[in-house]
C-alpha cells in the first residue's frame, strides 16, 4: 500500500468513529465467537481426556447401596463427597474371579467443614503396593513415595507443598500437588491406604463419622480392575456382577461415555451458534460495507476525476475494510481471552462437564486462526462493496451535485 | 498537446420508456483549442456533460476515438489512462467536490499525494491559493470554507499539476454574481498562460470570456462562436 | 479522546463494585450465620472499588494534566491491588471450584486489567495530545 493509500484509510477510520467502531465491532464478534467456541469445545474435549486418562480403570465395583444413592456418575466423577464402604473380604472374593488383570482397592472419606470458609474436602485413599490409576498421576508432579501422613492435593485446592492441613484432628502434610484434571477431581485429597485408616479411626474416635459401627482395616469403599489380556470387560463384569453379591460392577467407559454424549451436544449447541453468529454479522457487515461506500460515492467520484484508477479506488475500500478487519478480530481475541482463560472454573461448574484448558501453543495457534479468518471474513464482506465502488458512474455521480 | 475527437458518439439505453436506445451525442468531431477557452452551453440534458466526460476520459463513447496529441485515450487501460488524467488534465467537477477528510493544502496537492508524490507542487499549491485569494486558509477544513473558497479551492487543486488540458463543468452553478466572475477570470487566465480550457456552463456571462463557443442542442453540438 | 477514556474508567470501576456486590460476589448465603472469610475479600475489593471511581471523579472536572497524571496512577496502582487482593494478599476458599475463586476472582482480574488498559490509554493518549499541541 503506497503512503497515499494508508494516510487515506487512517484518516477516513479516524474520521468517521461511529462507522468504523460499529463494523470492527462486527468483526469482533466474529473473532470472539470462533476463538471462544474452539476454546470451549477444546477445553472440554481436553477434559475428557484427561478424565479417561485419570480413570484408568475398565470396571469400578462399589457396595450396591452406592449405586441407589444418588447418581453414581455424580459420585465418582463430579466428586459430589459421598462416601461408602464395603467388607473388604469382597476385595479376595472379586480378585480370584478369571480375568482380572490389575485390582486394586480405594478408600473414601470426607473432611468435615473446618473453620469457615471450607467445604467438606474428599479424602482418596489407595493401596501403594496395587494401585494403577492414582499414583500415575501422582507421578506426573512427584516422584518419591508418599509417606506415612503425607498427602498430595489436587489442582483446585487452596493447599500447598509444605502445607499442614488437620482432618479430624489429625495432621498431614502436603507434599505434592497435582497436575489439573479440571474435573471434580482437582478438589480431592489423596493418600495412602495407612494413613487414610488413621484418618477413618480418628473421625469414628471423633463421632464425627455416620459409620459408626466399621473397622478401618476391614472395609474398602470402591474396587478398582482393569481386565487381563484375553478377556472382555463385559465377561469380567458380568461374572462379578452375577457371583458376587450386595455389589455393583460398573463399566466406566459407560460413565464417560454418558458425559461424551453431553459433550458432543454442547460442542454442537456451540458451534450452531458460532455459525448462527456468523451467518447474521457477514451479512450485516457486506451491507454496512456497501452502504456506507455508497454514501461516499461523490468523494470517490471526485478522486477517479483527479486521476485515481479503478484498481485505486478499490484499494482504497479494501484498505479500510482490511485495516477495520485486523483491528476487529485482535480485539475479539483479547475479549475471548479476558472471557474464557480466566473463568475456566466457572465453566467447568456452569457446563458439569470436564473443561480443561488446551497448552498455551493450542491457545495461540486457535488464537492465530480465529484472527486470520475473521480478518480474511472481513476483508471478503468488502469486497463487494470495493466492486461497486471501483464502477462508479463518476461523471454522473459529480453531476448530482450536492 | 491538442485533444481531438473523432466521430465520438454515446447512446444510452434506457431501462424504462418507449425507445429503448437515448442518443445523448450524435457523431460528433472536435478539436479543443490550444490556449484558448472553449465554452459550451445548451440546455440540461442537451449532451453537453457526456461530451466533457467522453473528452475528459470519464466515459467511453458508443463510437469514436478521442487523443491526446497522439495517444488514443480509450486504446488504453484504466491504470493508463488514469495516470494520464492525473497528469495531463484538471477536473473541476460541479457542485462541491471537496474531500472533508483533508484539509485545503491536502486537497489541492491531492493529485500529487493521489500517486505518491508527497512534498511535490507545495510551493506551486502556496502560489496557487494566493492567486486564488485563499493563501490564509490553507490548514482550514472544507467545512469551515464559503462556497466561493471552496470552488477556488477546487480550481487550484485541477491546476496543481500544470496540466494541458483543464475541464469544468458548470462550475459556477452555485455560485453568486461575484464568485461567478472570478472564477470566469480565473479560467481565462489559465487558458491565456498556455492550457486548452473547456467550460460547460449554462451562464450567458460566459460568453464574454470565451475564445470560442459551441452550443449543444439535443446531442448535436454547432459553433457560434 | 482523553475524556472519553476517564468516563470508561469511571464505568468499569462502577461495574467492578457493583458486580462484586451482585452477580460476581464471593458466596451467596451465609455459613452457619457466618458470613465466609472471603465474603471480606469481596468488601475490601468493593471499597477499592468505590475508591476508583473516587478518584476518577476529579480528572473528570477539572482540566489539570497534574491531576489526571496524578489520578491515572493512583488508578492503576487500585487496581493492581484489587487483582491481587483475592487470593493472593488475602485467603479465600478451599477449593478453586468456588464462587469466590471461579467468579469473583477472575471478574475483579478481567475488571482490573480493564481499569488499567483504559487509564494507560488515556495517559498516553494526553501525552500524545499535548506532544503535538506544542
Amino acid at each position: 500500500m503506497n503512503r497515499f493509500l494508508k494516510g487515506h484509510v487512517i484518516r477516513n477510520i479516524i474520521k468517521r468513529p461511529v462507522r468504523s467502531v460499529g463494523l470492527a465491532a462486527l468483526v469482533m464478534l466474529l473473532s470472539f465467537s470462533v476463538f471462544s467456541g474452539t476454546l470451549v469445545i477444546a477445553s472440554m474435549r481436553n477434559g475428557l481426556g484427561s478424565l479417561k486418562d485419570r480413570l484408568g480403570a475398565d470396571i469400578m465395583v462399589v457396595p450396591y447401596e452406592a449405586t441407589t444413592k444418588s447418581n453414581l456418575e455424580n459420585i465418582i466423577l463430579q466428586g459430589n463427597t459421598g462416601y461408602f464402604y464395603m467388607d473388604s473380604s469382597y476385595l479376595k472374593k472379586i480378585a480370584s474371579i478369571e480375568g482380572i488383570g490389575q485390582i486394586s482397592a480405594q478408600f473414601y472419606l470426607a473432611s468435615t467443614s473446618s473453620g469457615c470458609c471450607s467445604v467438606p474436602v474428599e479424602i482418596i485413599g489407595f493401596d501403594p503396593d496395587t494401585d494403577f490409576t492414582i499414583q500415575p498421576w501422582i507421578k506426573q508432579s512427584y516422584h518419591k513415595e508418599l509417606k506415612e501422613l503425607d498427602v498430595v492435593v489436587g489442582n483446585d485446592l487452596n493447599a500447598f507443598v509444605g502445607d499442614t492441613l488437620t482432618f479430624y484432628g489429625v495432621d498431614v502434610h502436603v507434599a505434592a500437588k497435582l497436575d489439573k484434571t479440571g474435573t471434580n477431581l482437582d478438589t480431592a485429597v489423596y493418600t495412602n491406604e495407612s494413613t487414610i485408616k488413621r484418618l477413618i479411626q480418628s473421625s469414628l474416635d471423633k463421632k464425627m463419622n455416620n459409620f459408626a459401627d466399621i473397622d478401618p482395616d476391614k472395609v474398602v469403599s470402591c474396587i478398582m480392575i482393569n481386565v487381563a489380556e484375553g478377556y472382555t470387560i463385559e465377561e469380567v463384569l458380568n461374572d462379578i456382577n452375577i457371583h458376587v453379591r450386595k455389589v455393583e460392577a460398573i463399566k466406566t467407559k459407560n460413565m464417560i461415555s454418558g458425559i461424551s454424549r453431553s459433550l458432543s451436544g454442547v460442542s454442537d449447541v456451540i458451534g450452531i451458534l458460532v455459525i448462527v453468529v456468523w451467518i447474521l454479522a457477514l451479512v450485516i457487515m457486506i451491507i454496512a460495507f456497501t452502504v456506507s461506500s455508497m454514501e461516499r460515492k461523490k468523494e470517490f467520484a471526485v478522486l477517479r476525476a483527479i486521476g485515481a484508477s479503478r484498481g485505486r479506488l478499490a484499494g482504497l475500500v479494501m484498505g479500510e475494510g482490511i485495516t477495520i478487519s485486523l483491528i476487529g478480530s485482535l480485539v475479539g481475541i483479547v475479549l475471548g481471552t479476558l472471557l474464557i482463560l480466566p473463568f475456566s472454573n466457572f465453566l467447568e461448574e456452569a457446563f458439569e462437564l470436564p473443561f480443561l484448558l488446551p497448552k498455551i501453543t493450542i491457545i495461540l495457534l486457535a488464537a492465530l486462526m480465529s484472527a486470520v479468518i475473521s480478518l480474511v471474513a472481513g476483508s471478503l464482506a468488502c469486497i463487494i462493496a470495493s466492486y461497486r465502488i471501483s464502477r462508479i458512474d463518476t461523471g454522473l455521480i459529480l453531476r448530482e451535485g450536492n | 498537446m491538442i485533444l481531438r475527437a473523432e466521430g465520438i458518439s454515446k447512446q444510452f439505453i434506457r431501462k424504462s420508456g418507449t425507445t429503448n436506445v437515448f442518443i445523448a451525442l450524435s457523431e460528433t468531431d472536435f478539436t479543443l483549442s490550444e490556449g484558448k477557452l472553449t465554452v459550451i452551453t445548451g440546455r440540461s440534458g442537451s449532451g453537453k456533460s457526456t461530451l466533457l466526460n467522453i473528452l475528459s476520459g470519464l466515459l467511453s463513447p458508443t463510437q469514436g476515438r478521442v487523443y491526446l496529441g497522439e495517444q488514443e485515450l480509450y486504446a488504453m487501460s484504466d491504470k493508463e489512462l488514469s495516470i494520464l488524467r492525473n497528469r495531463h488534465f484538471g477536473f473541476i467537477p460541479q457542485g462541491q467536490s471537496a474531500i472533508f477528510t483533508l484539509n485545503v493544502m491536502e486537497n489541492v496537492l491531492l493529485p500529487y499525494s493521489l500517486y505518491g508524490e508527497y512534498g511535490e507542487g507545495r510551493e506551486y499549491a502556496k502560489e496557487l491559493l494566493a492567486l486564488m485569494d485563499i493563501a490564509e486558509l490553507k490548514d482550514a477544513m472544507p467545512n469551515e470554507l464559503s462556497g466561493g473558497e471552496m470552488r477556488r479551492m477546487t480550481i487550484a487543486r485541477a491546476m496543481i499539476r500544470k496540466p494541458e488540458v483543464i475541464f469544468a463543468d458548470e462550475p459556477t452553478g452555485d455560485l453568486d454574481d461575484e464568485n461567478t466572475e472570478v472564477v470566469f477570470s480565473l479560467l481565462k487566465q489559465t487558458a491565456q498562460k498556455g492550457a486548452s480550457v473547456l467550460l460547460v456552463t449554462h451562464e450567458n456571462d460566459a460568453y464574454e470570456y470565451a475564445d470560442e463557443v459551441y452550443k449543444m442542442s439535443k446531442g448535436v453540438l454547432h459553433r457560434e462562436k | 479522546m482523553k475524556k472519553l477514556c476517564n468516563i470508561v474508567t469511571l464505568i468499569l470501576s462502577l461495574i467492578l463494585s457493583v458486580g462484586v456486590m451482585t452477580f460476581a460476589d464471593a458466596c451467596h448465603n451465609k455459613m452457619m450465620g457466618k458470613w465466609m472469610h472471603c465474603h471480606y475479600v469481596q468488601m475490601d475489593v468493593f471499597y477499592i472499588g468505590i475508591g476508583l471511581i473516587v478518584v476518577s471523579l476529579p480528572a473528570l472536572f477539572i482540566k489539570n494534566e497534574k491531576i489526571a497524571l496524578i489520578s491515572a496512577f493512583v488508578q492503576m496502582a487500585l487496581a493492581v491491588v484489587a487483582i491481587l487482593l483475592p487470593g493472593t494478599i488475602m485467603d479465600m476458599c478451599m477449593m478453586h471450584t468456588m464462587r469466590c475463586y471461579s467468579v469473583m476472582k477472575p471478574f475483579v482480574t478481567v475488571m482490573g486489567i480493564l481499569v488499567i488498559i483504559s487509564a494507560l490509554a488515556g495517559e498516553i493518549v494526553n501525552l500524545l495530545g499535548g506532544k503535538q499541541q506544542k
